[in-house]
């Protein structure tokens, strides 16, 4: 979290994340402490002056885990009951997609700050709802996109707001997995409940799990939203009753001109997940944090100048000639646009900027509107694959 | 010794930069501002960005008086006096000849009489209010000029933070020593020679070294055809060869070294009688084509 510090000054949701003194206790409630709810409650146990008072779950295995890990927090089975019983600042959603807007929209009327996971819900017009709940009751409104807290990805978009690749001309995004995308199952009968993913009754499969979150990074490059995609989705492999897509190709056009070209698929693995974003000057590997430079790396002189420097060496330095110029193709293999690999994906940032938010009653709507603006891309994209036709940004539809 | 070396793309090549001695917090603090200021450069003087300042007086000068920053008047002011000081071989109007004699297969020689109104110093017409050009067509290439500037911009910025060495190279054309090695009394800088000669070495100390012509590195993307024009024949030299121009001001280095290239080796002793502390060499001797 240290590394994050760095990058605090131009980003206003971070400020005073890491004061220390005299902080007030913020209390929240977890609704939806599953495999992510868990992995949300790891990361708030470091956040200093925090209290999880109760959580709720339907699910009695991870009712019971929940209440062991928070030891003297009440438990529920009804989140209702919890939002009307309990005094607290706020509450984190981190419950099924299909249930996303209900327990948001109750959430923000009972006056609660809330953090939901991504992606904001299954429809335009949920999501639509989502918003308009923050708006008229002015809270918090938190979507688990939390690649706008992650130090490597801060670092790229500083990049590329300093103009390093030059304007952005593509974007290319992928997210590729080699298994069933399936959780184990204790019974069969809790196929739907446990493996939610694979229906769409419940969830919009790949695009509402993993494409939002690229699609709130190229938004976010962009400095735009799509004004239209098209694509084409299939079963091609994983024929085991599922219903959503284990394969997604889209194109998004955003209205610069400049596309967003993005694929998942869960057979293959071999090229995992990237973000790319590409100008006249550069490449920047967005997940992966690598910068590649349409010139090669700097020239032998220099090279023989660290090394004598190195030796206390004082020697003539070869390298006057005519200016050096571009030849093709570029053999730059690209550097590292942090000195030290990550261990976190932004989660815990998240969380401490939530719970930092909370505390200060600091409302950004800004980050309500890459929530939702990621949320309406990715419902764009599924409507396209589904339907076979372009589907456009849906009318109205902004913050 | 702790070395921090950056490398990064700016006005169409690379620019290094050592720093011996230095921690990396203080050099990321510093490359933060120098890309800022390149940033700010490019804004102002590239033709390859069409919202720049230059290319908006590009596409508008001919149509009447342009009002521009100060920073761009001082800059069209220096340049033309610098083409006076050096007798019209350093021209930057000569991109409309550079664009003609490299259209179609590249093979022409000769500018016709519609390009060849379009170029000369006397096209940019300085006035009180702004900047206009004489006709339509003209078109300014600060190329020449805005390394050296931007050289001088880093040297500013590196000695406003109290860096007392360091070596900048951009694109290898231009090398900037800022103090001393910490090994040596200078930066020593060598010049590639052709046919296994000795290369020719500068020294520099608070000094900038630029060298222009038709170099080995060029040679395969500017075969037979040069990339350079002669500001006074209107022809590409295609001459194989090198000078280089050292001087304490970056700016006089690149631009000397330009005109130089294209004045050859008598005309240049004539037109650096009136320069005085400003040392050349002629890297690679004139052969086998025209200056």
């Amino acid at each position: 979290m240290a590394a994050a510090g760095l990058f605090v000054s131009g980003m206003p949701w971070l400020k005073d994340l890491y004061a220390q003194d005299g902080l007030k206790t913020v209390k929240l409630g977890i609704i939806g402490p599953g495999s992510r709810g868990m992995l949300l409650l790891e990361h708030l146990k470091s956040v200093p002056e925090l209290e999880i008072s109760c959580f709720c779950d339907d699910y009695e295995p991870h009712f019971e885990r929940a209440g062991q890990f928070l030891p003297g927090a009440k438990g529920y089975r009804d989140y209702r009951e919890m939002l009307e019983k309990e005094q607290m600042d706020g509450v984190v959603i981190a419950v099924p997609l299909h249930k996303h807007k209900e327990i948001t929209v109750a959430a923000l009327d009972a006056g609660l700050h809330t953090f939901c996971e991504k992606a904001m819900a299954k429809t335009y017009e949920d999501c639509n709802e989502m918003v308009k709940a923050r708006e008229r009751n002015n809270k918090i409104l938190y979507i688990g996109h939390q690649r706008i807290f992650n130090t490597r990805v801060l670092q790229a978009m500083k990049e590329i707001e300093e103009g390093t690749i030059g304007e952005v001309t593509q974007m290319r995004a992928y997210w590729h997995r080699n298994n069933d995308w399936r959780r184990p199952l204790p019974s069969p009968e809790l196929e739907r409940k446990i493996n939610w993913r694979m229906y769409h009754e419940y969830s919009l499969g790949l695009m509402t799990e993993l494409a939002s979150h690229h699609l709130q990074v190229t938004n976010w490059v962009l400095k735009d939203k799509p004004d239209y995609v098209m694509g084409s989705g299939g079963i091609n492999y994983w024929k085991d009753g599922r219903e959503v897509f284990d394969n997604v190709n889209l194109v998004y056009h955003y209205p610069s001109g400049t596309h967003v070209i993005y694929d998942s698929m869960i057979s293959n693995k071999k090229y995992g997940m990237e973000i790319q974003a590409m100008g006249p000057k550069g490449t920047i590997e967005i997940e992966t944090g690598y910068q590649f430079s349409e010139q090669p790396p700097p020239a032998a002189g220099i090279i023989q100048l660290i090394n004598n420097l190195e030796h206390k060496v004082f020697d003539a330095i070869p390298i006057g000639g005519a200016s050096w110029v571009p030849e093709d193709p570029s053999e730059d293999k690209g550097t590292y646009l942090l000195d030290k690999l990550l261990k976190t994906d932004g989660t815990d940032v998240e969380m401490a900027s939530f719970v930092s938010d909370v505390r200060n009653n600091r409302i950004d709507p800004w980050l309500t509107q890459q929530g939702f603006y990621a949320s309406i891309a990715t419902i764009m994209g599924f409507e396209a694959m589904m339907n076979h036709r372009i589907e456009t940004w849906p009318q109205g539809l902004a913050i | 010794m702790e070395t921090q070396h950056r490398h990064i793309s700016s006005m169409g090549t690379r620019l290094d930069l050592v720093f011996p001695g230095m921690g990396s917090e203080l050099c990321d603090k510093l490359m933060s501002q120098i890309k800022s200021e390149l940033h700010r450069l490019d804004s102002l003087l590239s033709i390859h960005r069409l919202d720049s300042e230059l290319s908006h007086l590009n596409s508008t000068g001919h149509a009447g008086t342009i009002e521009i920053s100060q920073e761009l008047y001082e800059i069209l002011d220096h340049v033309k006096h610098l083409s006076e000081k050096t007798e019209g071989y350093f021209d930057v109007t000569m991109k409309p000849v550079s664009d003609y004699l490299k259209s179609g297969d590249g093979q022409k020689q000769i500018v016709d009489k519609n390009t060849r109104d379009m170029v000369g110093m006397e096209q940019l017409i300085m006035e009180k209010e702004g900047v206009r050009f004489k006709r339509e067509g003209v078109m300014l290439d600060l190329g020449g000029y805005g390394k050296g500037y931007g050289v001088k911009k880093i040297v500013m910025i590196l000695q406003a933070a109290g860096i007392q060495c360091a070596l900048i190279s951009f694109g290898e054309s231009l090398i900037y020593g800022l103090g001393s090695h910490p090994y040596g009394e200078t930066w020593r800088v060598s010049v590639p020679n052709i046919n296994q000669q000795q290369p020719i070495e500068f020294d520099l100390k608070d000094e900038a070294l630029s060298t222009s012509g038709n170099s080995l590195n060029n040679q395969k993307k500017f075969a037979n055809s040069g990339h350079i024009v002669n500001p006074v024949t209107l022809q590409m030299i295609t001459i194989d060869g090198l000078v280089s121009v050292k001087a304490k001001d970056p700016v006089i280095a690149e631009v000397y070294s330009t005109a130089l290239f294209s004045a050859g080796p008598d005309v240049s002793k004539e037109i650096l009688k009136s320069v005085p502390g400003v040392e050349f060499r002629w890297v690679r001797p004139y052969s086998n084509g025209t200056i």
